[in-house]
């Protein structure tokens, strides 16, 4: 059989892969007994990982969840390479492609490695059976299609704000905070930018093309927990994103979301720029055009002729413009010019989040062990607590809920890179009380602090998944250091190296099936 | 005695210059009133609330600004000495200014002139969502009215908090770069009632200013056909109020802002609300609304809870704050929740909870001689004579819890304040004012904060006795005669001026109040330098071990004494007219202290190297003083201190960081290396809320 990887076509991205991780017939270590593999690749601040479940006959079943790179990275085409190994390694098909959401760091690699995806099975391509959506994507839902636009909407206005004039009353470190958080749909400085060999830029496209690789699947929690008819033993529970609005735009710990009225404040806001809908503008005026003067005309001095608007321009003058006369009479410390363009950083912060919360949400449980496979993407708050809120009935007897989930995680793919707000703590983390915990974190740090990220991972989650696993916690950017124990050796053991030129490319971990 | 009429004819009755007209000095009126809305201008759409929507309050009279009293026409000094009765367009009065600029919309909306003889004549202008010179008018009202609670119930002027301006300066001794800072006076807290286009409205405390911001009501950001109304943050009067109450709070107790441990945030929120609430508790008319129709039966306590959550409501901010009221005490959890407005809402729960038993207890009697002694309310609609006394004990209690909430404030520690000493601040101020707890306050509040779990860990009984502060151990002997003469010690010391005095008096001039604060101060922290020694500065909260002593790492000292640096923050004189006409006077003195420790609990930290904000911190610590300035041999009556040396509050706080680390996605992207962007603390806390 391993002729069979002959045929991919000449990258060096797979050479050196580790022999295990490329022997596409028996996803076991020995015969007979039947395992699985989680592969994260270590390719940058992004997620995409690709599981290897054995089929009945044997033969390897491939899951792939995501492909992608933040924006910016040194090296974005090293998502060919990413692409070529997996390539390599399933023989250009893997059965179910999905996608979490639609941030750069998750798709960019569709658009980056673009000509390296098919339809149907191509030689030196990569294939799908079938492409996995969360229900948010479905064009045929209304709610989705809802937030779908809003979300363009938010995206186009933040787009135009980072590069308006405007913004010239905000200090600059505002600024590019906003144009990172833009980052995540593949903008730079208000722009689209197609990165590497990308012909299509951004993330919207990025996800139109992989809907068209393959029949396509919107994932909902109120779908039967879904089995794959080639693989026995195996069952994928839907946990998220929440059918409900409310809870998708739930972000923080707080008691409290961002609600209606944040929305009409947002709109208003944008319609500060200069850009906006000049026809629109003057509906969200305040006040009807006799009660107002325009501010720059409040600028000048009166004429002294004691007119009411004369009073008026003195009073301005005496109260905000100043400075007033006499040493160290300068009030422009009190002046709020641009305080008000604060808010876009919250209304940033608000998208970002709400598109995080559309996160697909997966659990694989194997049930003859019973242990579960935890995928989350970057759900946030509002995401992992609507988990509470479903079950599934599997017959008359047996009801599963989430907790029970959480309670048999034996693998977490950890959160939104490891950031504070994607692992909720008493509905999640405490939940997960295996004690044979072991987590993977998709991150880069040192992007992550050219971002301006420098809590990403959050130092306390990585100690306390460092407790949680008793060591056996992989981040991508670091060389694994086993802990001296000999659960930590035999989980070493099972952890393997592979891709790239010197098996740097991708950390596997295989574990038994029962 | 007059003499009779016709007695003595040719002579008139009274000295004819009594009837001079025009020589009769008429004095200005002592109020001014006011409309406002009373709920907020949704309710006025609603028609069971619409008539009672409206109402006047009345507020402390500022008059003309006159070419007399103002230079007119010239550019106006910043902070030039205005008479205590001059109101000018803005309005800019003696407290305030507001200043309705609107950069988000490009717009200025012009100042209203409240002395515009149309405006005198009709109370101002009638309630309007349409104008903002309405708006003006409404926020000057409201927040002169909080002003005003916090002087009577503190017996001074409310003074701002002061501009801080930082420096870097080389020390010539050293060589090395220091921060310097420089304190200046403001007058006025500056009222911006449009600032943003957002559903937010803060205190900023490096504008010294307060921002409104408004918003449209829609639907769905996607289809903007659906936009509603425009919503006013400065329209309701809870949410003036209650940033009014931050920036009064900030001018009395700095420190507040930082969040040292779990309860700091939440008392500033909490303590907002409260004066909001008890404020909002004095409009009669509401208060009549809502006695006929619950028929005053305010034993479940839902009348009251619900009337209070329905404030902002429609802008769904200070409901969080509100949630825990009318809650059974036992389901809410003091000792686990940890969200500033959650943890804030217990104890606006608390404090409401002892309003609701202290009315009660004040209208049992009523109750009975309307009912013919069996308590129990005839069905149907409550006589109008019975829902006016109802009203009018609602409206007592409520100024009176609204009185000692804020009186509290002056038996609170400087840094570092927990629930739990809030209480005792509330009971120790209650009970040094008023003797004989006829009412039962005190009792009510303890019981209230008993019931949600707060109560100080270090008092072996839980009783009103034990929970006041108590004297403490040290004395300042001869403090008395220092304060009541300073000169010759200050000679000695070759003071300035050393014929100057402690100055108490009352002054109308706030400037001059900022001032001989600021002057009593360092003459106290002159004397304490030289009297106070270690053991004592220990009771107080304070380290004076000499420099190479241990105990002192992480301190700055003094170069004269060589013992480490305090600071006496204030010296304030407090006048009290106690219910039984009794007038107290104290003096509050404010010390602390503050030592650079790493948030690793085994570190080192290096107290002139303030760069390494990651690893380290300013620990604080200290006391406040309530001083009784004719008691010669026990001048301390009590020393609220939070000791600068304590091993298991520094834990806490340690452990308190650590938590908080972190803990928003805004602090994920926009916080570190640049967090100085974002110096609006109250900002924040309030997006959303």
């Amino acid at each position: 059989m391993a002729k069979k990887t002959g045929t991919r076509t000449a990258s060096s991205g797979a050479a050196g892969g580790s022999k295990k991780a490329k022997e596409p017939k028996a996803a076991g270590t020995k015969q007979g007994e039947r395992s699985l593999r989680v592969r994260m690749y270590r390719h940058g601040l992004g997620d995409c990982l690709l599981i290897t479940l054995p089929k009945s006959d044997g033969k390897p079943f491939y899951i792939m969840i995501d492909c992608g790179i933040v924006v910016g990275s040194p090296n974005p085409s090293i998502m060919e390479d990413v692409v070529q190994s997996i390539i390599a390694d399933t023989n250009g098909f893997v059965d179910i492609l999905v996608v979490t959401h639609e941030h750069y760091d998750h798709v960019s690699g569709f658009a980056i490695a673009h000509d390296l995806f098919a339809e149907k099975p191509t030689p030196g391509k990569l294939a799908a059976g079938q492409v996995w959506f969360a229900w948010t994507e479905d064009p045929s839902d209304a709610l989705g299609n809802r937030l779908r636009e809003e979300r363009n909407k938010r995206k186009q206005k933040l787009a135009a704000l980072v590069s308006s004039p405007r913004m010239q009353g905000a200090s600059p470190a505002m600024v590019d905070h906003i144009d990172n958080v833009l980052g995540f749909f593949g903008m730079a400085k208000g722009k689209e930018k197609a990165e590497g060999k990308a012909k299509v830029a951004g993330t919207g496209p990025a996800m139109t093309f992989v809907g068209g690789l393959a029949p396509v699947r919107y994932c909902r929690p109120t779908d039967k927990p879904i089995t794959l008819p080639e693989v026995e033993g195996v069952r994928i529970y839907v946990l998220g994103p929440p059918p409900d609005e409310q809870s998708l735009k739930k972000t923080d710990s707080k008691t409290e979301v961002y609600h209606l009225a944040n929305m009409g404040a947002a709109h208003s806001f944008f319609m500060t720029l200069d850009d906006s809908e000049q026809d629109k503008v003057e509906r969200y005026q305040p006040f009807e055009p006799e009660a107002r003067y325009a501010l720059k005309d409040m600028e000048k001095p009166g004429d002294g002729s004691g007119s009411s608007p004369d009073r008026h321009l003195r009073f301005f003058a005496d109260y905000y413009f100043g400075p007033t006369r006499g040493a160290n009479k300068d009030q422009s410390w009190r002046r709020i010019d641009g305080t008000f363009m604060d808010a876009a950083a919250e209304f940033a912060l608000q998208l970002d989040s709400a598109t995080n919360n559309t996160s697909l949400v997966l659990a694989l449980e194997l049930v003859g062990s019973g242990k579960v496979l935890l995928f989350v993407g970057d759900a946030q708050v509002g995401n992992w607590l609507s988990w509470q809120n479903v079950q599934w009935q599997l017959d008359a007897n047996t009801t599963v809920t989430a907790s029970d989930l959480l309670r048999r995680t034996v693998f977490y793919k950890v959160g939104h890179h490891g950031s504070h707000n994607a692992t909720a703590k008493a509905k999640g983390l405490e939940l997960m009380q295996s004690g044979d915990l072991v987590a993977f974190i998709p991150v880069n740090h040192e992007m992550a602090v050219k971002k301006g990220w420098g809590k990403m991972p959050l130092p306390k989650l990585v100690e306390e998944l460092n407790a949680r696993t008793q060591g056996r916690l992989v981040q991508a950017d670091q060389d694994y250091q086993p802990p001296d124990t000999p659960r930590g050796k035999a989980f070493a053991a099972a952890l393997t190296k592979g891709g790239g030129k010197n098996n740097e490319l991708f950390y596997e971990w295989t574990m038994p099936m029962s | 005695m007059p003499s009779p009429p016709g007695a003595d004819s040719d002579k008139p009755p009274f000295p004819p210059a009594l009837y001079a007209a025009g020589k009769v000095r008429r004095r200005p009126p002592s109020r001014r009133r006011l409309q406002i809305f009373a709920v907020d201008p949704g309710a006025s759409n609603r028609l069971d609330t619409a008539f009672i929507n409206k109402t006047t309050i009345d507020v402390p009279w500022e008059g003309e600004a006159t070419d007399a009293n103002r230079s007119a026409g010239s550019v106006r000094e910043e902070g030039e000495a205005t008479p205590a009765d001059a109101l000018g367009p803005g309005p800019v009065g003696e407290y305030i200014e507001v200043v309705d600029v609107d950069p988000a919309s490009g717009m200025a909306y012009p100042p209203i002139n409240l002395n515009d003889p149309y405006l005198l004549a009709e109370n101002g202008l009638a309630p309007s969502e349409g104008n903002p010179q309405f708006h003006q008018q409404m926020v000057y009202a409201v927040t002169m009215r909080t002003i005003e609670a916090f002087e009577s119930a503190l017996g001074r002027r409310a003074l701002w908090a002061s501009k801080r301006t930082e420096r870097d300066e080389v020390n010539p001794s050293t060589g090395k770069k220091e921060k310097k800072y420089q304190t200046e006076y403001v007058q006025r807290l500056r009222v911006y009632p449009h600032a943003l286009r957002q559903a937010n409205a803060y205190y900023s405390p490096d504008k010294i200013a307060l921002l409104f911001g408004y918003f449209p009501e829609m639907r769905s950001e996607a289809d903007d056909s659906a936009l509603g109304g425009m919503v006013f943050t400065c329209l309701s009067h809870d949410i003036v109020a209650h940033e009014t109450t931050h920036a009064l709070l900030d001018g009395l107790h700095r420190r507040y802002q930082e969040a040292s441990n779990v309860d700091v945030l939440a008392f500033h929120e909490a303590f907002a609300d409260i004066v909001a609430m008890f404020q909002h508790f004095t409009f009669p008319e509401l208060l009549r609304y809502e006695i006929a129709r619950t028929r005053g039966d305010l034993r479940e306590g839902k009348f009251m809870a619900d009337l209070a959550q329905q404030f902002g409501a429609a802008l769904n901010r200070s409901k969080a704050l509100r949630s825990a009221i009318g809650v059974n005490p036992e389901t809410t959890n003091y000792a686990s929740t940890t969200e500033p407005h959650e943890r804030g809402s217990i104890l606006v729960a608390a404090v409401f909870s002892a309003f609701l038993m202290i009315y009660q207890r004040r209208t049992e009697d009523l109750l009975r001689i309307a009912t013919g002694g069996s308590g129990v309310l005839n069905p149907g609609a409550l006589h109008p004579d019975l829902v006016e006394r109802f009203a009018r004990e609602a409206n007592r209690s409520a100024a009176h819890v609204l009185e000692i909430c804020i009186r509290a404030l002056d038996y609170c520690p400087p840094v570092d304040i927990t629930f739990a000493d809030y209480l005792r601040a509330l009971i120790t101020a209650d009970a040094d004012l008023v003797g004989v707890d006829k009412y039962g306050y005190r009792v009510a509040f303890l019981e209230a904060f008993q019931a949600r779990g707060i109560y100080p860990e270090d008092v072996r009984t839980l009783s009103v006795e034990s929970l006041r502060w108590s004297q403490p151990r040290a004395q300042l002997q001869g403090l008395c005669s220092y304060l009541r003469d300073p000169g010759a010690f200050l000679a000695a010391k070759n003071w300035r001026d050393p014929s100057v005095k402690f100055d108490w008096s009352r002054k109308s001039d706030r400037r001059k109040a900022y001032e001989s604060g600021r002057l009593n101060a360092a003459m106290l922290h002159e004397w304490l330098a030289e009297h106070l020694t270690p053991e004592m500065a220990r009771e107080f909260g304070l380290n004076l071990q000499k420099k190479g002593d241990p105990s002192t790492e992480g301190f700055r000292f003094s170069e004269k004494t060589g013992q480490p640096l305090f600071e006496v923050h204030s010296l304030r004189p407090a006048y009290r007219v106690a219910p039984d006409a009794d007038i107290k006077t104290e003096i509050i003195a404010v010390i602390t202290q503050r030592r650079r420790v790493t948030v690793d609990p085994n570190g080192k930290a290096d107290p002139d190297n303030t760069d390494d904000s990651e690893e380290a911190f300013w620990f604080r610590g200290g006391c406040t003083l309530i001083i009784d300035p004719d008691n010669d041999d026990d001048p301390i009556r009590y020393a609220v201190s939070k000791g600068v040396m304590s091993s298991r509050r520094l834990a806490r706080q340690r452990a308190f960081l650590g938590q908080s680390q972190g803990l928003s996605l805004r602090s994920l992207y926009f916080g570190g290396d640049s967090g100085t962007e974002h110096n609006e603390p109250f900002a924040l806390l309030h997006i959303g809320h």
